[in-house]
Order: structure tokens, then sequence, then C-alpha cells
């Protein structure tokens, strides 16, 4: 399920975290999360990734015990997720999560981070300075939290979790409203989180950080944890031409959904249907290209298609022989504005 | 309107000189409310917060009725109390009727339902957010729900206060199992109803701007020290 680790493995990586088997969450019959298999190793830090409404919230509340799953197997450390409230209470305090839109209890920025402190039964000495100091906000302890900035509230958050030290974090959007400045500073903390032998799992519509802090990047699209991870990815800018909006990247202007503004999309590799001849057909997006690559994957094969910008596109054995392809064949790619996921900073923003 | 004129004046002069009557209303008044009120949030409060926080059967209609006790006329709970209070009553070997503890006994039954069904609306109204970032800090379920009643502990307040308000201005629950007795049960309002009647509107008028001198100073306490938004 993992891509693989890009930095050396820890002695304790061989420890799973948490393990899900067929888990489902519903809310009033609609299903909102659906995974299959997920196991999340101690130590590592994971991305998850995603458009809105994908299920990246409700699956960080399922692994932080404050949702119970409608259905399935969920383990923490080994040992299956009790069904007692005592119970989950225990394992909460080895778990936090930050939210996207942090909530601050209404007193003292240093007794919204004793809270924490208080609940683990840990004592204050030097922890609070310390936690803020790792936000860049120190010296903000006596300041009324009702007070502070929207970054300023998701970096305090993030100070209290830091606080509490639990073996587990959480983040949903740690920097969606933190100013570009801090931006930087929040990574390195949850870059030391990993490099501490932490756990972290962290939502982002920022591929780039996805990519660059993290050992693993998960991409979930409507509540299911895709195949390929975020292939086909493309990044540029949307535009409307004659009503039609498109998105334009690399060469390419692809046909997307109407009222859409993305900043980056991605195709899904399944959705792709590869013909000789250019397909009749009420899909739009139509491309001609050669193949560059061919390769075998589970029973199904994969080709990398040049149109000016790779794309890959996942096919059945039985159309790549009947097709008769190769590299170098020339072949039109296909794709309907429903095989595009729109990841954008500007929706997930709008939607906080 | 002379009259009216020199009953200001003359309730002036009651109020400059502390004639002893109007002190004495006062006093009972204010010991009568804030005791009632003080028992009333010990009762009130914690049902409105269970209500508003917890899922249990025969939540809905404890709602409804918590609602609809709010409206309760005063003199139907005067009419209960002395029920239960009178020598045939249920509760009349305490003999307690016609003293300020029978007093206290009824008119903490007509404001417990008032702060309990405030207190659920202000509970009802808190930030979700609250409990669960209480829990996600480690916090039990007890203590995440004890959170968001210390959150929203200004609001609960503003309530406990209103039902101050509603006390101290009450006139039929008083008036019924207090039997307005000098010194004893004679509070401002039953010395204004009795007064009134004997044509002596200066002494009404005096206990009346104690009256709206105590809600003002209790709204104005409450402005001042509860925070701003």
């Amino acid at each position: 399920m993992m891509r693989s680790a890009q930095r050396p493995p820890s002695a304790t990586v061989n420890e799973i975290v948490y393990n899900i088997s067929d888990l489902r969450v519903e809310f009033g019959g609609r299903r909102v999360l659906d995974i299959g298999a997920l196991s999340i190793p101690r130590g590592r830090i994971i991305a998850v990734v995603g458009p809105n409404g994908a299920g990246k919230t409700t699956l960080l509340q399922v692994l932080s015990f404050l949702r119970l799953p409608t259905a399935g197997h969920l383990e923490f450390g080994g040992q299956p997720v009790p069904c007692t409230e005592r119970q989950r209470a225990a394992l909460r305090r080895k778990v936090t999560l930050v939210t996207q839109s942090p909530l601050l209890f209404r007193r003292s920025v240093g007794a919204n981070i004793a809270y924490g402190l208080r609940a683990h039964g840990l004592p204050r000495a030097g922890r609070i300075d310390a936690a803020l100091s790792a936000v860049g906000l120190t010296g903000f302890g006596p300041r009324p939290a009702w007070r502070l900035s929207g970054g300023e509230t998701q970096r305090v958050a993030i100070a209290r979790a830091l606080a509490i030290d639990p073996a587990v974090y959480l983040f949903d959007e740690p920097t969606s409203s933190v100013d570009r400045e801090h931006v930087g500073s929040i990574e390195r903390v949850i870059a030391q989180l990993g490099a501490a032998g932490k756990t972290v799992v962290l939502t982002t519509h920022n591929l780039d950080q996805a990519y660059r802090l993290t050992d693993s990047v998960l991409s979930l699209v409507g509540g299911g944890l895709t195949s390929f991870p975020l292939i086909n990815l493309l990044r540029g800018t949307a535009e409307t031409l004659a009503g039609t909006n498109y998105f334009c990247c690399e060469g390419l202007r692809i046909e997307i959904a109407n009222g859409a503004a993305p900043s980056a999309i991605v195709v899904d590799p399944e959705g792709i249907v590869i013909s000789r001849e250019p397909l009749q057909s009420s899909a739009r997006n139509c491309f001609a290209g050669k193949i560059i690559k061919v390769e075998s994957d589970r029973g199904a094969i994969v080709l990398t298609v040049n149109c000016g910008r790779a794309l890959v596109a996942r096919i059945t054995r039985h159309s790549y022989t009947e097709l008769n392809l190769n590299v170098g064949t020339p072949v039109y790619v296909t794709f309907t504005s429903t095989a595009i996921h729109s990841l954008d900073d500007a929706a997930a923003s709008a939607s906080a | 309107m002379m009259f009216l004129s020199d009953a200001l004046v003359s309730a002036g002069h009651l109020l400059w000189t502390l004639d002893p009557r109007v002190v004495a209303a006062a006093a009972v008044s204010l010991k009568v409310a804030l005791v009632s009120t003080v028992l009333a949030a010990a009762l009130g409060v914690p049902v409105g917060f269970a209500v508003a926080a917890r899922d249990f059967r025969g939540r809905r209609a404890l709602q409804v009725t918590l609602n609809t006790l709010t409206a309760l006329p005063t003199v139907v709970v005067g009419l209960l109390a002395y029920a239960l209070l009178s020598r045939r009553g249920l509760l009349g070997v305490w003999g307690l009727l016609y003293t300020q503890s029978a007093m206290v006994f009824g008119e903490t039954i007509l404001v417990t339902p008032l702060l309990a069904a405030l207190t659920m609306g202000v509970i009802s109204g808190a930030d979700p957010r609250v409990e669960q970032t209480a829990l996600t800090l480690g916090a039990s379920r007890l203590a995440a729900a004890f959170t968001v009643l210390a959150e929203m502990r200004w609001g609960v307040l503003v309530a406990v206060a209103a039902g101050f308000g509603r006390l101290i201005s009450e006139l039929g629950v008083a008036l019924m199992v207090g039997g307005n007795i000098r010194d004893a049960t004679r509070t401002m309002t039953t010395a204004i109803a009795l007064e009134t009647s004997k044509g002596d509107f200066a002494f009404g008028f005096a206990l009346g701007l104690i009256l709206l001198t105590l809600a003002l100073g209790v709204n104005l306490g409450v402005a001042i020290f509860a925070p701003r938004r």
C-alpha cells in the first residue's frame, strides 16, 4: 500500500501502529470512508491527499478514536480498538489530533497548553515554553487565546499537541491558515517529530509539501484509497472559453467540470481509454501521443503515453493484446471529466 | 398628577432616611431571592447541562417539559407550594407555611425549570469543537463535558442572573406561602401590593425604585464582567 520509504528505516519501523481492514464509515446511510486495507508503521510521516470531501478528515477522526467506524476492523498497536468508552479514553491519550480550524479554549495561551498537560498528568514545568518556542510563539503564554490571528491559533494548537508528546500526531491541514513565513517552522516541527520516532499522519492539499515532508503519500478519493497515488498530477491554470471550463497545463487543454478552478488536477489512470483511432464519444479530452513505456502491474498493463506531457493509463491485459500495443505505437488518449480529480488550495480554504 | 410627584418626593425621603419598613422588606426580598437562586442554580444548571450534553431516552420529552415549565404562572407554583406546606399537606409536618423557608421552597420550584431551560439553551449553543478538542487533548468524557460548561460559564451566569431577576420581582409565591408578615415575610413586591391598596403610593414607589436599581445593578454587573465576544 505504501510507497517505499525515502528515509532509512529506524529500529522500530516494523511495528505497526494502525492496522485497518475493510473499514467503513457512513453518515446517514451515505458512505464517506471505505478502506480495504491500510497499515501505518510506527515512526513514519504519512500524508493523505485528495480532493475536498474525499474523507480525509473522517479518516483522522477514526484514527483519533473520536469516531467509531460503522463497520470493519481497526487495530491500534496490535490490539483491536475496544468498544467501551473507558478503554477508548486510554487510547485517546496516546494520540492527538490538531484539526483544520482548531479551537482554543477561552483562556490564556498558556492555560490552553496546560489543559492537555493536566489531562495527561504531566508536569507543566518548562513544557509550555518549550512547546511555544517550537512553533515560534515564544512569550505568548499569558496572551488571551481569543485575540490571536488564525495562523497564530493554528500554531498554538500545534504547540498544545507538542506539549503532551503523544506517540501519534494527526494533523488536518496543519499549514492551511498559517502565513507563508511560518509554514517552514511548522514543517520543521513535523520533520523533527518524524526524526524523534513519532508517527505522524497529516492531510494536505499541498502536494509539494506532501512529497517533501513525508515518507508515504496516500491519496483518498471518494472515501477510498486509490491504488495510483497522484500519478498524472498536472499543474496549471483553469480558464473558460466559450462557456466551457478548461484546465491548461504543459501544452494540454483539458476540459473539466464547470465551476471548478483547480491549481492542480489528477487524471485517474483507470479512467483513461487508449485507442488506435480517435474515439467518437462524449469525452472531449482526446490527445494523440506515442507509448513510451509499458509495464505490468498486478494483472493489468500500465502504459505511459507521451502526448506533449506523459500520461499514465492502466488498461486490462485483454485490451493491451487486442490493440496490439507496444513502445512507440501511436495511440489516442481519451478521458472524461469524471476521471479528473481537482486538487486545489483555493477550494480548501473556501471550505474551511 | 400632583399626587404622583408628591409620592415620588416622599419615596425619595423614605429611601434617603433608610425607613426601617423599606429596609426590612428589601432585606427579606434580597435574602429569599439570593438563597432561592443559589438552590435553583444548584438543581437547574446540572439538569439543563445534562439534557443538552447527553443523549438519553426521554430527552425530547424532558426538553419540552422544561420549556413549558418556564412559563409556569407564579400563582400556580404558589398554590402547589401552599398545598404541600399547609398543615394538611404532604410536607405540613415541617410547619414551614408563612416563613421565609416556605418562600425559598416555592421560589426554588418556580425558577429551577427556568434555569434548567436557559442552561440547556446555552450549552446547546456551545461550539461542538470544544468537546472534541478536550477529547483530543486526553480529557475523559466527563472532564470534556465540564470543559464545555466552563467555556460557556458567562452564558450560564447570565442565565442565573435572569433567574435572580425573576425571583426578586416575584409576587405570587411570596404572597401565597409567605403571607406578607411584616418584618418576617414581607418582601418588596408584597409590600408594594399591600401599601398601594392602602393608598400609600410613596412607599410603593420607594420599593419600586429599589427593585429597578437592583435589576439595573445585576445587568450592569453581567455586562461589565462578561467578556465581549
